[in-house]
């Protein structure tokens, strides 16, 4: 990606760039370069071309800008946002000139997403160059997070660094935002700490269930009674519904049980008997069900039935989810 | 000058007044000494935690002649307009009643002009969510790229109902609720400015009650000072309608002492003084929340709780509250709940019970000569109702002894069906009483009118459960036989006194050895003619009335 970057910021333009993928911050990254690619030569938005992808677009307003010289010698880029509206017959029309205007001036499509299987897609990549922008994962995400602080003359300790992604997930838009917060927050401190995660990083809704209901049923394993009712009450500020909380604590409860009767199944085949797509969630909980007998587990079941029939019949949701999380935690529970 | 609503009057005016949300704070006054702004900011969380006073004190910061910076003076015009409200720089925007899309298109159109007479130009938009989905789509691209003098801080309660395009271009800060210590600190400040005599735990109600919101707080002193010009929990509880702790501590230990007389005097105490009962319920299940939450509140002098007993009288509470959902009078749910208390042991008890039972059976088997060892069966589990003892009751003694067992166990009995989710027959069995045991079958009594109970337990698909547990739970196996009033067949004298006296209540209110004859006597009248009329009408006999 830098390389791209790179590439277009000095060497020869391309004709075709095909942007795509679900990563919007990368993807304005490109787009950035592209436009201070553009502006370089002085004349502004002179050599700049913008249009919106739609239905009505036809490939006639394309090929004028693509065809019209440039001001003042520099590059002409002509860019299309949200090319996935746009007809297929464009793009097939679109390939077919610029098959034989060679010389013409650069075009830069940005999709969410592209079928790359369809002809006039594969001949548009052909013409030029693509640029993937999908999400970083793994060790390439945490990479880049530890290049970006760095960069702005922070560190991460190692355990801070996993929580904060757990916390804010892989947006590289939302991850710059909560570090710019978390970089404000510590102020001259220059070492991130997982106290500084916690207190001031928001739970992304997306992470909110997986983030913040591990960390509950991390602090119910361990009878941790405090923590795990300072997540609930994280999650009510925040908005989220008792009873869209219930079924997670119940899921984790399920998972708990799968994995201490699970006898000489294996964790894939224990995870197909009880519905769950992979082995994924199990794997994470086969350390925490040593925390919980059987019977303690069954009981947690039937108290989740009872909480879940009172929310209904109108009681307090959060009182009835604070009663759950207390009789969990509690070492006769 | 007209009066000012303390909340208004003691709003914040700048960042070092401001109670809590620490977090926030620190970095939006380091934002603002480092000059690391941003363009658009989200401040999301409970009413009354401070998101617009925040907003006023950042854009005080930004705009201020010195600024950006976080000890703005607030004495330049720029911070004194905003003081007042009237800063043509800072525009403030009631989400709720402009949430069209021609409002938000009226605002993109004013972006575009520089602030009048300050560096920024800061849009504050209260309750956002209650935006169109047609205006959150006109507003994202100006959130998106404002004008470098544009800064927007939209506020909301509810974040979850903005759009993630909305929340990914905001820097989003989220505002806990104050606990009650922090709404306390800042009472006390105010009503010492105020020159005001407030008691602790009257300021602790007043806390309590507004739920985490600062303005709450204030509104309700509010409230309390127009009453009396001194706050003492009396005061503030006859305000708000709640029981103070005081009454809270000494009902919950009456119910300790098993002073039953004593917490039904207090109930109807506060019946009489025009307490909302059901108000006075959910005070009580805040105060044991917060007994469980922080264990230093309750204190070993007051209550000898453990936590497993406040989680039960918990339980027991938040039925009660179901209960008066749908009761007319109030006061007995209330009552039924504080007698659940006092009667039903706690745990520890009743294992203490079974255990000294246990020991007292024991005891008797050494006695007799026959060691405890001595049967395989006997060291076996008897959880399981197949691998109980199939024992056979035959003395009369052995009988006895057992229904004694059964009877004062029959609670704990029904109990275990509802746990184990057996409601049904759980329902229909706790509408009888066991009256005689008799080879190993419980014969079970119903009063007349609950027939139904009678029949239904009767199915097999309700019996066959009920019999499982009741041989589990009393470790032999045992069938149900179920009888209406019919003591005809059960041996007088093999019927427990109490059992006796349930027995005269189903049927009438002769006494039970002429309840008996009557019944043989019209029996024996009536078998000719109902016996001729079965024999011409078939059919099977319901009710026998009298010719006349």
């Amino acid at each position: 990606m830098d390389q791209v970057l790179k590439q277009i910021a000095s060497d020869k333009l391309a004709l075709v760039y095909v942007v795509q993928g679900t990563d919007p911050y990368r993807q304005k990254a490109v787009y950035q370069a592209l436009y201070d690619r553009s502006t370089k030569d002085g004349f502004s938005d002179w050599n700049w071309v913008t249009m919106d992808g739609s239905k009505d677009l036809e490939a006639g307003q394309i090929i004028e800008e693509l065809a019209m010289p440039t001001w003042g010698g520099g590059a002409k880029i002509v860019v299309i946002s949200d090319a996935e509206q746009v007809r297929l017959a464009v793009w097939e029309s679109l390939v077919k000139w610029l098959q034989t205007k060679t010389s013409a001036n650069c075009l830069a499509i940005f999709f969410a997403k592209v079928d790359k299987r369809v002809k006039a897609i594969k001949e548009l990549i052909k013409l030029g160059v693509e640029i993937t922008c999908d999400n970083l994962r793994g060790a390439t995400l945490e990479r880049w997070v530890g290049d970006y602080v760095r960069m702005e003359g922070y560190t991460f300790k190692q355990e801070a660094l996993v929580r904060f992604l757990d916390r804010v997930g892989d947006d590289l838009g939302l991850i710059t935002q909560e570090l710019e917060k978390i970089f404000l927050y510590i102020g001259d401190t220059k070492v991130i700490t997982i106290t500084d995660v916690d207190s001031i990083t928001t739970i992304v809704p997306s992470r909110l269930e997986q983030g913040a209901i591990f960390e509950m049923v991390d602090a119910i394993a361990a009878k941790k009674q405090p923590q795990a009712l300072a997540v609930l009450h994280q999650l009510m500020d925040m908005g989220e519904a008792p009873l869209r909380i219930l079924p997670l604590i119940e899921r984790q409860l399920r998972l708990l049980l799968a994995a201490k009767l699970k006898g000489g199944l294996s964790l894939k085949d224990a995870a197909i008997c009880m519905g769950e797509k992979s082995d994924y969630a199990l794997k994470k909980v086969t350390r925490l069900h040593l925390g919980f007998s059987e019977e303690e587990l069954y009981q947690g079941m039937s108290k989740v039935i009872q909480a879940d029939q009172d929310m209904k019949f109108g009681a307090n949701g959060e009182y009835v989810l604070e009663q759950l999380i207390c009789h969990l935690c509690s070492k006769s529970s | 000058m007209a009066y000012v609503s303390l909340y208004r009057k003691w709003r914040p005016q700048d960042f070092s007044d401001v109670v809590g949300q620490t977090h926030i704070v620190r970095t939006l006054e380091n934002s603002l000494n480092l000059k690391r702004i941003s363009h658009a900011y989200l401040f999301a969380g409970p009413r009354g935690t401070g998101k617009t006073t925040l907003a006023r004190l950042f854009a005080k910061g930004l705009n201020c002649s010195g600024g950006p910076i976080a000890q703005f003076c607030g004495e330049c015009p720029e911070c004194m307009s905003i003081t007042k409200g009237n800063s043509l720089n800072v525009i403030e925007i009631d989400g709720a009643s402009n949430r069209g899309i021609d409002e938000i298109r009226e605002l993109r159109e004013q972006v575009r002009y520089a602030p009048a007479s300050a560096r920024y130009k800061i849009y504050i938009i209260d309750e956002v969510h209650m935006l169109t989905s047609e205006a959150f789509n006109a507003l994202l691209k100006t959130l998106e790229e404002p004008p470098p003098h544009v800064i927007f801080i939209i506020a909301t309660t509810d974040p979850q109902k903005i759009p993630a395009t909305i929340l990914s271009r905001c820097q989003r800060y989220d505002f806990k609720r104050f606990s009650v210590e922090e709404i306390c600190n800042r009472l006390r400040v105010v009503l010492s400015a105020e020159g005001v005599q407030a008691e602790k735990d009257a300021l602790e109600i007043v806390a309590a009650h507004a739920q985490g919101g600062m303005r709450d707080a204030l509104g309700i002193l509010d409230q309390c000072l127009a009453y009396s010009d001194r706050l003492n929990p009396d005061i503030v509880g006859e305000i708000l309608g709640v029981a103070t702790q005081e009454t809270i501590v000494r009902f919950f230990k009456m119910v300790s002492e098993h002073n039953t007389i004593a917490v039904f005097q207090l109930i109807n105490d506060l019946y009489v003084r025009g307490r909302d009962l059901a108000q006075f319920v959910r005070d009580l299940l805040q105060y044991l929340r917060w007994c469980i939450l922080d264990s230093t509140i309750l204190t070993q002098d007051e209550l000898n709780w453990d936590k497993a007993q406040l989680i039960q009288t918990v339980e027991v509470f938040s039925q009660c509250e179901k209960e008066m959902r749908y009761a007319n009078n109030l006061n007995i749910p209330l009552e039924l709940a504080v007698l659940r208390l006092i009667e039903i042991p706690t745990e520890w008890t009743k294992l203490q019970k079974r255990i000294e039972q246990l020991e007292g059976q024991l005891a008797s088997i050494e006695k007799s000569g026959v060691s405890p060892n001595s049967s395989k069966a006997q060291s076996e589990s008897p959880r399981r109702a197949e691998d109980s003892p199939r024992v056979k009751l035959n003395s009369n003694e052995d009988n006895q002894a057992k229904l004694q067992e059964i009877c004062n166990n029959w609670q704990d009995y029904l109990k275990l069906l509802r746990d184990e989710r057996l409601i049904q027959p759980e329902a229909f069995l706790r509408e009888g009483l066991p009256v005689l045991l008799e080879n190993n079958v419980l014969t079970v009594s119903f009063q007349k009118e609950r027939g139904f109970h009678r029949a239904s337990i009767e199915q097999e698909k309700h019996r066959e459960p009920a019999e499982r547990y009741l041989s589990k739970f009393f470790g032999t196996q045992l069938s149900i036989q179920c009888v209406t009033g019919e003591i005809s067949k059960v041996k007088k004298e093999e019927i427990p006194r109490e059992k006796q006296e349930f027995l005269k209540k189903s049927g009438s209110n002769q006494p039970i050895e002429q309840q008996e004859n009557v019944a043989i006597e019209k029996s024996e009248e009536l078998d000719e003619s109902v016996s001729a009329a079965l024999r011409i009408f078939g059919g099977k006999v319901i009710e026998i009335k009298d010719q006349q």
